[in-house]
């Protein structure tokens, strides 16, 4: 694991490509920049809008959580977990999953003292912040690349954690998102 | 050199003059006024923090948009809780061909679960305080469907005619009443249960 | 099932009820102790609503909801901006140009982020808000990982110590 501490103000602005005048364009021009786009597509992380998922996970010693709709955190995340932390289980205490559009923010109360707020910057990096009840407590600014989960986390009481994970949602994970949502209904 | 007018004492009518001219000092000014109202009225329809705060954001930028179009007709709060209201409505409207319509909702549509409630005499404020009091009429609120919800705080918050209600929920006037009616016994009969609960 | 007459009464509290309809309205309220009730009950909802419409206050900070809105206003108008240029004429003679010169650039860009590995080092800016928090962070290449980990500054040192021994490689 690598521990980084950094002060850099960095500002990653990446212009996009114009492609209003499409319809204008000579026949090789075309050609160029439908193999241009289908590079951008596969490579580029955010689309206008970025779709997240965010999942307020509780990490303890205990066996159970004393809430009953607490239920263990799927396995992806329960293996990242366990490899790097010391807690025996971790459960999904709030997941949400939300659009932000492009330059745009969207706040999420993940529990009543843990509220983030993410804001969607040009080109890769997103903007997290954390609240805690109702204090700005910290910001961070960071690239999202594909399939890396970010997340912010702390100590909670009786020795237990939480942990506030959020990915981009793929296409295809979201239409499993959304059978999965129709199944628990 | 001219000095910045002090917004905070500016009345409602003179600071959307100035945000008329571009002042978006004087508009940040109406903001911070009447926010508190915006949010709540948007909570109240929507139940969910997140989406009030969405919407009751974008219900000033469209304010802020269409200024030009507000002549004074009725005060700008009240303008602005309308422009707040019809985005509620759109979104609710967005999430219901998303969602499956409760068993409760569409029981009372056949007249179903109103035969079962007596009329109660309701009276639970004696010896409540009033904010206790909001809080139970809160939680009895997000018991009803958002149809029967959003009939009721309407008609009974925002005092609109049940024309008005109808044309803004895009159905009849019997529909309104008959959700109107509903909702409101089902409140009663919440709000009388509630507080049988309490002297147990 | 509610019957045309309850609705009725209904409309009749709401100042709704057509004026040659209220004094039948009347008459069979005065005669029906049931009507009466429900007339009653309907009213006592209504008037305890209206006086106790249920309060949500609004936590966010004056500049901090601000800023969001001025944000989002700036945004939509900029976008406003772009669709109205350029003119006809504009398009006419410099799209070729600059179109190709984007095709040419959306080309290096997207074949050198195609190749990029997936966990290769971006820059984090991370900024404690609060006089009485701080945090570390932590990244796994290996997992597709990073944790930024905030805790008391009052027990930064018991809790950097409860962090690396949380961890284990």
């Amino acid at each position: 694991m690598i521990a980084t501490k950094s002060w850099l103000r960095l500002n990653l602005r990446k212009s996009r490509s114009m492609i209003n005048s499409y319809r204008f364009l000579p026949r090789l021009s075309g050609l160029i920049l439908g193999v241009a786009l289908v590079f951008l597509s596969q490579a580029s992380v955010h689309a206008a809008d970025l779709k997240l998922e965010a999942t307020l996970v509780w990490g303890t010693n205990d066996e159970k959580s004393p809430d009953a709709s607490h239920k263990p955190v799927d396995t992806v995340y329960a293996k990242k977990l366990a490899k790097y932390f010391k807690w025996k289980n971790y459960f999904e205490v709030n997941r949400q999953t939300v659009t932000i559009p492009s330059r745009q923010s969207k706040r999420l109360t993940m529990s009543k003292q843990c509220v983030i707020e993410i804001t969607e910057l040009e080109g890769e990096p997103i903007e997290v912040k954390l609240y805690g009840e109702g204090k700005l407590l910290n910001k961070f600014t960071k690239a999202l690349t594909k399939g890396e989960i970010v997340a912010i986390a702390g100590d909670d009481k009786n020795e237990s954690a939480w942990f506030v994970m959020i990915k981009e949602i793929e296409p295809k994970a979201e239409e499993e998102l959304a059978r999965k949502a129709a199944g628990e209904k | 050199m001219a000095t910045q007018p002090d917004y905070s004492k500016l009345a409602d009518d003179e600071l959307v003059k100035a945000s008329q001219k571009g002042d978006m000092q004087a508009f940040e000014e109406l903001v911070a006024r009447h926010r508190d109202k915006l949010y709540a009225r948007a909570y109240s329809m929507m139940r969910n923090e997140n989406e009030a705060t969405d919407l009751s954001q974008e219900a000033w930028v469209k304010g802020w948009q269409r200024l030009v179009q507000f002549q004074g007709d009725s005060s700008f709060v009240t303008w602005m809780t309308r422009i707040t209201i019809n985005l509620c409505l759109d979104q609710l409207r967005k999430q219901k061909r998303q969602r499956a319509e409760s068993i409760e909702a569409m029981d009372e549509e056949s007249g179903g679960v109103e035969r079962q409630m007596p009329v109660v005499n309701i009276n639970p404020s004696e010896g409540l305080e009033r904010s206790e009091l909001r809080k139970r009429i809160d939680r009895a609120l997000d018991q009803l469907s958002y149809e029967h919800r959003t009939v009721l705080i309407l008609h009974e918050f925002e005092e609109l005619e049940y024309k008005e209600i109808a044309k803004r929920m895009e159905c009849s006037i019997g529909t309104i009443m008959s959700r109107l009616f509903y909702a409101r016994r089902k409140m009663a009969s919440l709000l009388a249960s509630l507080r049988k609960e309490e002297l147990k | 099932m509610k019957t045309d007459f309850e609705l009725n009464v209904q409309a009749y509290l709401d100042g709704e009820l057509p004026e040659n309809e209220v004094k039948e309205v009347q008459a069979v309220l005065a005669a029906r102790l049931g009507s009466q009730e429900l007339l009653r009950e309907l009213t006592q909802t209504r008037d305890l609503l209206r006086q106790n419409e249920p309060q949500a206050p609004l936590t966010d900070s004056r500049d901090f909801y601000w800023s969001q809105i001025r944000r989002r206003i700036d945004a939509e108008e900029k976008a406003k901006t772009a669709a109205s240029q350029p003119g006809w004429s504009f398009r006419r003679f410099f799209a070729p140009l600059i179109t190709g010169a984007a095709c040419v650039f959306a080309l290096v860009v997207g074949i050198g982020k195609f190749n990029s590995p997936a966990n290769s080092w971006s820059p984090v800016v991370i900024e404690n808000m609060s006089s009485e928090t701080t945090s570390m962070s932590f990244r796994s290449p290996s997992e597709n990982l990073f944790v930024v980990w905030v805790y008391d500054r009052n027990e930064e040192l018991a809790s950097a110590q409860s962090a690396e021994e949380s961890l284990h490689d």
